[in-house]
């Protein structure tokens, strides 16, 4: 018995043991009878499962400090180039309506088929922002090779060959973005 | 259907999601977005439309990139911080360090967390979808054992095997800290809570077990009992037992409630 528990981990133990504490008054009996070499922590751990908090009252001002640095770590980590690359369409098709623009463009932002070079500041700030990652996640991920996405090679009868990086003034005009709105994009200060 | 859990119990079982949780998370999926975003704000689960921690949870491992998730996750990092305990007392006049630096493991725990679940599955956090409250109760725990152990908290004990004095005796009588009665009432067992934080470990823990109903002594090899457990002689456990008890009165009577 003794061998197969150095296999389970202090932590596992503890856990399990936490999940289990509210089903029924021997489950601490029984778990000092099964994992006696993590008595003492059962017992410790118990107490802090019989803890109480008042949810009612209003959160202090140490208690908000507390959620906005967890919250604002949360943030300045939120999005990677991994998650990125994992994303769904429909995140960058959602995000490019902060732009205002077509679908089509959002598309073109996943596949990578941007120069990054001949995107304005502006824009990528906005959509950064949207994807809720940095300017420089996001330059990093669209320097990546070109990747067509399932829905599109699907469509396809033929394995697609991976698409062209572009000027992004060309995929607004592919999109059927008019000149005016092209130009106010590419001029943006 | 409901992604699973991939963590696996002890006994190589896989953990589950409380029923009343699985229900709930299918009620919520229905609902428009922004309708989520204003119940997951409601604080007390006697709020009607209140959404449980667990349920809230799988929102936020579940949902797409975006100011949705971001919302759900503030709020539920609000939940974790609400159930550490303050660096001030119930009277609202002691701060402490170690307390400041547990809440703030435990939040940046979560958030660590989170952070891994992002990036690839982490199954650490299926303990917290379920029972939150018992997950966020042991990281208590871990940051406890960490902060406590640098502070040095272990008292002397003053009585190794002495004998209990009679004032002791008449002290607490039949006082019983743990009256069901009293532990019907929420401010007791908060101002309860405070005193057992204020004993000895030795006595916390005898007062944990003694609580669990186990017994201080047996005569049966194979059972429990706290003076097995502890390494401690049963007339040791007896006389902390009874200090530990009166201690609790003598606090929680200058708090007016007994």
């Amino acid at each position: 018995m003794m061998a197969q528990h150095s296999k389970i981990s202090a932590d596992d133990v503890l856990r399990a043991f936490a999940m289990d504490f509210d089903s029924g008054a021997d489950v601490l009996k029984r778990y000092l009878a099964e994992y006696p070499e993590h008595s003492a922590a059962l017992v410790d751990l118990s107490r802090e499962l019989m803890r109480e908090f008042d949810d009612e009252i209003l959160p202090g001002f140490d208690e908000l400090a507390l959620v906005s640095a967890g919250i604002a770590r949360l943030k300045k980590n939120a999005t990677s180039v991994r998650s990125l690359r994992a994303a769904p369409v429909k995140v960058f098709t959602d995000a490019i309506k902060v732009l205002s623009l077509p679908i089509q463009v959002g598309i073109a932002f996943r596949e990578r088929r941007i120069e990054a070079a001949s995107l304005p500041h502006q824009v990528l700030a906005k959509l950064a922002e949207a994807l809720q990652t940095s300017t420089d996640t996001l330059l990093s991920f669209l320097a990546l090779p070109t990747e067509a996405t399932v829905a599109r090679a699907r469509k396809s009868a033929v394995k697609p060959a991976a698409p062209e990086k572009v000027p992004f003034e060309r995929v607004l005009r592919d999109a059927g973005v008019d000149d005016q709105r092209i130009s106010s994009l590419l001029h943006e200060e | 259907m409901l992604r699973h859990l991939r963590k696996l119990k002890p006994d190589g079982s896989s953990y589950f999601r409380r029923d009343k949780v699985e229900a709930e998370i299918q009620a919520l999926a229905g609902i428009a977005a922004a309708e989520l975003e204003l119940r997951v704000c409601l604080r007390a689960i006697s709020e009607p439309g209140f959404v449980s921690s667990e349920a809230l949870l799988y929102f936020v491992r579940n949902s797409a990139v975006g100011a949705h998730r971001d919302k759900l996750a503030e709020m539920l990092i609000s939940r974790v911080a609400r159930k550490v305990p303050p660096v001030t007392n119930s009277g609202g006049d002691t701060v402490s360090l170690t307390k400041m630096n547990i809440r703030e493991e435990v939040v940046d725990h979560f958030v660590d967390l989170l952070l891994s679940d992002r990036e690839e599955y982490d199954e650490r956090l299926d303990y917290y979808e379920v029972n939150f409250n018992a997950a966020i109760a042991a990281d208590r725990h871990d940051a406890n054992v960490r902060h406590w152990s640098h502070e040095n908290r272990n008292e002397e004990l003053d009585a190794e095997d002495g004998e209990l004095s009679a004032k002791v005796e008449i002290e607490i009588g039949d006082y019983n800290p743990f009256d069901p009665d009293e532990l019907d009432k929420k401010i007791y067992r908060l101002l309860l809570d405070d005193a057992i934080d204020s004993l000895p470990e030795l006595q916390r823990r005898i007062l944990v077990m003694w609580r669990q109903e186990i017994p201080i002594e047996s005569s049966d090899p194979s059972v429990d009992s706290i003076s097995k457990v502890l390494g401690k002689s049963e007339k040791t456990i007896r006389t902390h037992r009874d200090k530990a008890f009166a201690s609790l009165k003598r606090r929680l009577e200058r708090k007016g409630k007994i």
